[in-house]
């Protein structure tokens, strides 16, 4: 009990040194704090990029999905290309587009019907909800443009967006991959369009440009809500080319062992999906091109999107919904993320005998962060940890003169690891707690302010605590322990001639 | 007169380069109540032959016996409860614990034998009286002189009332009145409470304090000098 409360007071006494390596611990605290937020929160460069492509936190598609969901997306998910029987969405929209999607092989091909949306979604975005929903807004249309060579229709996406949103949470002004152009909320419902710069880069597509859109009429829905398009009797419309954007995903290698791909018109490379022709107008302007076309207003769609403001929200919304919707794919941002990062082999059916392999995913941010996020993690915590590490050296090694005075007094070894092991014990949890407590009451304001759970922040903040605190104290004490076990059996003559 | 502390042969090697005999072959024994100074040019051994006395080093060859308890039968311990109880230290740099109070510091060893709270500030309070730092009680290290804080360090050094107390070139690091000063509480707790000392110095001029003079050269012992002959 002695050496316990001459630990105490060590601790109160000396209050340069004390505070010292307190504060050392509380930034070590904070880095691992930090790096354990990126690696179980959102990444801000992946989340942003993949809101931008997504238009949302939680995407929910009628069981079909160009990511793998729950299962072995070796064996259950099939490459599918479009067809016009295919309703569209916003992953492979376009049949005169040779893109296709990944979907479970018995997937059934249903749609959202807006006005009669399944019941734990109108309940969700009810009176009691709260939740805003949004169908994707997609068209299949065609380029018009006039060459030397005569009239040539380009089959593109018309996707609406919805600018506002995207700029209150998606930070799509900001990010590089826009290269500074997008619209203004002013703009919205005006005829503008930007462009998937890479996709129309051969087509000599730039800002400035005049735009001459077909889009194919809707000449009703089936029983099914899929739409009946009529590709023969398209409206035309016409935008001002006012930026171009770039969302480059992924690419998808054919295994072609018979060689076949030689003789076929498939690149052996292809990228999924993001550099496929898309052009963007604002959602004002995308709801009086579909009026056009379609009499009325739209009323199904394949995707729907819910965004939020917190990691924490998002997951207990996605929990909540996957439980009550098992027939659709419900995913955040995050999943996507981490689903993004994993190979996927699936059968490429239309195209027998070829096997399609996504073999990489790359584009700045989303591969950047997706790459190193781990390394990163491990070198902060390396980092932090080596703080600590040398705290703790110095702690010891800079007292062994007074471990030598107290050897020389009587005390045992034991007495010396009591002291020294309880003065690490309150610096690091001291240090750790202030540390954790500083960086995370920022982001429990976040969570908080933005009408989270509760339960789920109060749980994340736990377990993040349990892991810097632990982490902390249990480096602190392993250090400790050993240059202070080392000076304890030392005899105290050297211990005093040393110091 | 019985010997409480007896070394037998004692040598220390140290493994610098192709090894070192800091001490060769020492014979010593020293008697209840006796003052005994150790006295020889640096680097003589006789640092090394203290520390192996009071327990804070092991000797290569050779053994200590405190009232018949021989030091080499004794795990690290053993020897930390002799330390504890037995023996008593005052170093040349003092070794106060700079983060406690004079009192702190000596009543330290009170506490690691676990006497009550009582009779631990009786003692604390007459020690410091003893050596004239009641005045100094509250104050830590940096805030007394070094002559103050020796005189803590004998103060520290009698705490438990041990039997020897082992003095390592006590007045090394003091000006000259403030070493005679220590050397007269050397001499009044020897005559006075009996107390045995075993005091290391190379100052010729402390010889009259002491019973006996140990002269020391090269790691032996060369003469020794009792008083009066």
């Amino acid at each position: 009990m002695v050496f316990f409360r001459m630990a105490l007071r060590n601790v109160t006494r000396n209050w340069n040194r004390t505070g010292m390596i307190i504060i050392s611990m509380a930034v070590a605290s904070a880095i691992m704090t930090l790096t354990l937020a990126l690696s179980t929160g959102y990444a801000e460069g992946v989340s942003r990029v993949w809101r931008q492509m997504v238009g949302a936190d939680i995407i929910i598609y009628p069981n079909r999905f160009v990511f793998a969901g729950s299962g072995d997306p070796g064996t259950a998910w099939e490459w599918r290309r479009l067809s016009p029987d295919l309703p569209t969405d916003a992953v492979g929209f376009h049949p005169d587009l040779a893109q296709g999607y990944l979907a479970p092989a018995d997937a059934p091909p249903p749609v959202f019907d807006l006005q009669n949306l399944p019941p734990a979604l109108a309940a969700m975005t009810g009176a009691g909800g709260g939740l805003q929903v949004e169908a994707a807004q997609l068209l299949p249309a065609y380029i018009v443009r006039e060459t030397a060579q005569g009239k040539v229709r380009l089959p593109i996406t018309l996707r609406g967006r919805n600018v506002q949103a995207d700029i209150d949470k998606r930070s799509i002004p900001e990010t590089a991959m826009m290269g500074g152009s997008y619209f203004r909320p002013a703009q919205d419902g005006f005829w503008v369009a930007i462009t998937n710069g890479a996709a129309f880069a051969a087509e000599g597509i730039r800002p400035g440009d005049k735009l001459v859109v077909e889009v194919p009429t809707i000449r009703g829905y089936d029983a099914e809500g899929r739409p009946v398009t009529d590709y023969a009797n398209p409206q035309t419309f016409y935008f001002m080319v006012y930026g171009q954007f770039g969302l480059e995903w992924g690419q998808v290698r054919l295994e072609d062992p018979a060689g076949l791909l030689e003789r076929s018109a498939v690149a052996p490379t292809q990228t999924v999906f993001l550099d496929q022709p898309e052009v963007w107008v604002p959602a004002a302007t995308f709801a009086k091109v579909f009026e056009a076309v379609a009499g009325g207003p739209q009323r199904y769609t394949g995707q729907l999107a819910i965004t939020l403001d917190s990691m924490a929200e998002a997951k207990t919304v996605a929990q909540t919904l996957a439980a009550q919707l098992p027939d659709c794919a419900v995913l955040t941002v995050p999943q996507e993320v981490s689903l993004s990062g994993l190979n996927y082999r699936a059968r490429l059916t239309s195209l027998d005998p070829f096997t399609v392999t996504i073999t990489h995913f790359h584009y700045a941010r989303p591969t950047l962060a997706l790459d190193v996020k781990d390394q990163l993690a491990a070198l902060a915590f390396v980092v932090a940890g080596f703080l600590v590490v040398a705290n703790m050296y110095i702690l010891v090694t800079q007292r062994r003169r007074e471990i030598g005075v107290l050897k020389a007094l009587g005390a045992a070894s034991r007495d010396i690891l009591a002291l020294f092991l309880t003065e690490t014990l309150g610096y690091s949890l001291a240090g750790s707690l202030l540390g954790f407590l500083t960086v995370r009451l920022i982001t429990l304001a976040s969570i908080f302010a933005s009408s989270a759970s509760l339960v789920e922040g109060a749980l994340l903040t736990l377990q993040t605590a349990g892991a810097v605190v632990g982490l902390t104290v249990g480096i602190s004490l392993v250090f400790g322990f050993l240059p202070a076990w080392e000076a304890a059996r030392t005899p105290s003559a050297s211990l005093l001639g040393d110091a | 007169m019985k010997p409480i502390l007896r070394a037998t042969a004692l040598g220390r090697r140290f493994p610098a380069g192709e090894g070192v005999w800091a001490l060769k072959k020492v014979d010593l024994e020293v008697a209840q109540g006796e003052f005994v100074l150790v006295a020889g040019p640096s680097g003589c051994g006789k640092t090394t032959l203290l520390n192996l006395l009071g327990g804070l080093d092991r000797p290569t060859r050779g053994d200590v016996e405190l009232k018949g308890t021989a030091f080499s039968k004794l795990d690290e311990s053993g020897l930390a409860r002799i330390r504890r109880r037995e023996l008593g230290f005052v170093f040349q740099f003092f070794n106060l614990l700079a983060d406690l109070t004079a009192e702190e510091n000596v009543s330290l060893p009170m506490r690691m034998i676990g006497l009550s709270k009582a009779e631990i500030a009786l003692r604390t309070a007459s020690l410091l009286e003893a050596v004239g730092m009641s005045y100094r009680a509250k104050h830590t290290p940096f805030e007394l002189s070094g002559g103050e804080q020796q005189r803590v360090a004998v103060a520290r050094s009698l705490a438990n009332n041990p039997l020897i107390i082992l003095a390592d070139e006590p007045t090394g690091n003091l000006d000259s009145k403030n070493g005679l000063d220590i050397m007269e509480l050397f001499r009044r707790f020897n005559q006075e409470k009996k107390q045995t000392f075993v005091v290391v110095s190379h100052d010729p001029g402390f010889a009259e304090y002491a019973d006996r003079v140990v002269r020391m050269h090269d790691g032996v012992v060369t003469t020794i000098e009792r008083k009066g002959g």
